[in-house]
């Protein structure tokens, strides 16, 4: 479920918008409500509103009055576009650090780098 | 309608012993509220003002802005639970539902039978001879059941096996969204209900450490680990909870949240940080020797 | 929720009085029993009712306790004030009393009848307010004088320890007072000789001593009441364990 070290209600929207990059959520189709999610995931409904709303000031998801919230059909590009931007911070740049720490040479990596991008074309 | 419940200055004393010194508070009410502290810390003694269950021995209390002791108009919108809703020597679980459904004008007979079956209750059986477990079932029954504005659970899961546990967080979730009430919950289990909780207030030694929303609170704690000197460096002038060393590794517990700026000094220091959980951050708030005061937070 | 309804004890009453109706009915059989056995071997002279029922003030002495033992942590855990609480547990009492006193003299009538069938003198051996079994009038006074004391003296002792733990047992001559002055008005005159004296509002169509034991005992129900509430009146639940 949700651990403790971070706001719960951040964990839920990670997860959620991991479920629209996997195609889990599709656009357009309706999430589980604010009260669906506290019972399911037994956490105060106060949280999963929050998450929520963060998800609609971000573009994810949008509400449609009394009837509950949708996945924004662009909701699946935008966030594949955000990942993409963080990707090289947040995962190659960390992994260029650890290679110079422990001593492998950037062309080494390159190199590798290479090898999958063959296999990619074959 | 959510009733506001204000303490200000409270203190009350059993005889000699201090239990709650000075303690203030206000709650907006309409939310669910976590009350953590350690054993002994004045949690009880904190509801029992609450619940009317005893007078203020100084300071105010005021449920919806009135005073709390002796008023009918009040103690109608309150419930304090401790073990068996104090119903442990007037008879059967029959005759407990009986009483409360005669002194409580909000009862709800049929939910209090739909929770007797879900937590497998014996109605015939006498409350004592219950179970500590099914006592504690059977009190949490008459605060659900009681539908009080105010209903407060001191401790309410003592003997329960984890699958009542989990059916009692599991009750008040789904009654709290279908019937909003203000609760407020006491337990030192915090890692199995501190997700139920919007608001969060620590006790110890009779004063509010913190009260908090507990979200904030689960970012509020930062682990800073490195070697000894750089840690020591990057710590100063932050609140420090609580220390580990391990040879020339020092991990400092720091209490307040990071700017990036800050994020961005110490991973250039090559240090790394880490979350604290809810759970850590309270056993450091309320350890029993804190050299400095801690972040001693009103509101 | 105001006047009658607020204040009348229904269900304090309904759950004592069924319990002590069950009490009764086996407590009757065995007398009765005991009474017939008694006939059938042996000599039977007087009522065994009489003295048997003696048992009776000890029993309201403890449902007297266990109104404020049991019930007023009940009261105050469902939202009900200590007043409230109070108001409803002395009417309570106040009907207890009458009501245990009907079964008394309820008692003493199926005695007579079983005395009747086996052909034994229906007497009395001690000294009364009432001269025979049959005088129901008297029957019913004395003993609802005597139970409203002793339930009463159960509230006190009762708050008294609840609040002062072992501390209670100062209160024991305290609640002594008032069962002592009726007792001694109803069957204890040769203990206290000058009760028997003392000028008492003589009752019409009674003695001076049912006077005098009407008057101790709503005298020293009030008095006991009074205490009792302040014991009350801003009594801590306890804490548990």
């Amino acid at each position: 479920m949700f651990d403790d070290r971070s706001p719960i209600y951040r964990q839920i929207a990670d997860k959620i918008k991991t479920d629209v990059l996997n195609g889990v959520l599709a656009g357009d189709e309706q999430v589980m409500s604010t009260n669906q999610y506290a019972a399911f995931y037994r956490i105060n409904p106060a949280t999963a509103a929050k998450a929520f709303q963060q998800l609609v000031d971000e573009g994810v998801l949008y509400k449609k009055r009394g009837i509950g919230m949708f996945v924004s059909p662009a909701a699946r590009d935008l966030l594949r576009e955000q990942r993409r931007k963080r990707f090289f911070t947040d995962v190659v740049d960390p992994m260029v650090a650890e290679a110079h720490a422990i001593g492998i040479p950037v062309t080494e990596i390159i190199e590798r780098i290479g090898g999958h991008a063959r296999e990619e074309r074959a | 309608m959510s009733l506001q419940v204000e303490v200000s200055d409270l203190r009350l004393t059993y005889g000699e012993t201090v239990a709650l010194d000075g303690v203030g508070f206000t709650l907006t009410g309409g939310k669910i509220y976590g009350l953590l502290g350690r054993n002994g810390s004045g949690k009880t003694s904190l509801l029992s003002v609450l619940g009317a269950f005893r007078r203020p021995g100084a300071g105010s209390v005021r449920i919806g802005g009135r005073p709390v002791f002796e008023n009918a108009a009040v103690t109608r919108q309150t419930c304090l639970i401790r073990e068996a809703g104090e119903a442990s020597a007037i008879g059967t679980v029959n005759d407990a539902l009986y009483f409360a459904e005669a002194l409580r004008s909000t009862w709800d007979a049929a939910y209090a039978e739909r929770l007797l079956d879900a937590f497998q209750i014996p109605r015939r059986k006498n409350v004592a001879a219950l179970s500590l477990g099914k006592r504690s079932a059977l009190g949490v029954v008459l605060g659900l059941a009681s539908r009080a504005p105010v209903t407060m659970f001191d401790e309410s899961y003592l003997g329960m096996d984890a699958p009542s546990r989990y059916a009692f967080y599991e009750e008040l979730l789904a009654d709290f969204m279908a019937h909003p009430r203000t609760v407020i919950m006491s337990t030192h289990l915090i890692e199995e209900v501190s997700s139920l909780f919007e608001e969060i207030l620590i006790i110890d030694r009779g004063r509010l450490v913190l009260h908090e929303q507990s979200e904030a609170l689960r970012g509020r704690g930062v682990s800073v680990t490195g070697p000894e000197e750089e840690v020591g460096r990057f710590v100063a002038g932050l609140t420090v909870l609580g220390d580990k060393r391990l040879g020339r590794t020092r991990s400092a517990m720091v209490y307040g949240e990071l700017g990036e700026e800050r994020r961005g000094k110490a991973l250039a220091a090559g240090l790394e940080l880490g979350p604290i959980a809810i759970q850590d951050l309270f056993v450091h708030l309320t350890a029993r020797k804190t050299p400095d005061a801690g972040p001693g937070e009103r509101s | 929720m105001n006047g009658l309804a607020a204040i009348f004890p229904r269900r304090l009453l309904a759950a004592n009085l069924y319990f002590t109706l069950i009490v009764y009915a086996i407590f009757v059989v065995v007398v009765m029993g005991v009474a017939v056995a008694i006939g059938v071997f042996g000599d039977l002279e007087t009522s065994v009712w009489e003295r048997a029922v003696q048992a009776a003030r000890w029993y309201v002495l403890v449902i007297g306790i266990t109104v404020v033992r049991l019930y007023l942590p009940v009261y105050v855990a469902h939202g009900r004030t200590r007043r409230e609480f109070a108001g409803q547990a002395a009417v309570f009492m106040l009907l207890f009393a009458p009501a245990v006193s009907a079964l008394t003299a309820l008692g003493y009538l199926l005695e007579g009848l079983v005395y009747r069938l086996g052909g034994w003198p229906h007497q009395i051996a001690d000294r009364h307010l009432f001269g025979g079994p049959g005088q129901v009038p008297l029957v019913l006074a004395e003993y609802w004088a005597q139970y409203l004391v002793w339930v009463s003296a159960g509230a006190l002792l009762g708050a008294a320890f609840y609040r002062l733990s072992t501390g209670g047992v100062l209160l024991i001559p305290v609640a002594a007072v008032p069962v002592i002055l009726v007792h001694s008005a109803t069957d204890l005159i040769q203990v206290l000789p000058i009760i028997g004296r003392l000028p008492t509002p003589d009752l019409p169509g009674t003695t001076g001593t049912t006077g005098m034991a009407i008057t101790a005992a709503i005298g020293g129900c009030a008095l006991v009441f009074a205490l009792t509430w302040a014991f009350i009146r801003d009594m801590p639940i306890r804490n548990l364990g």
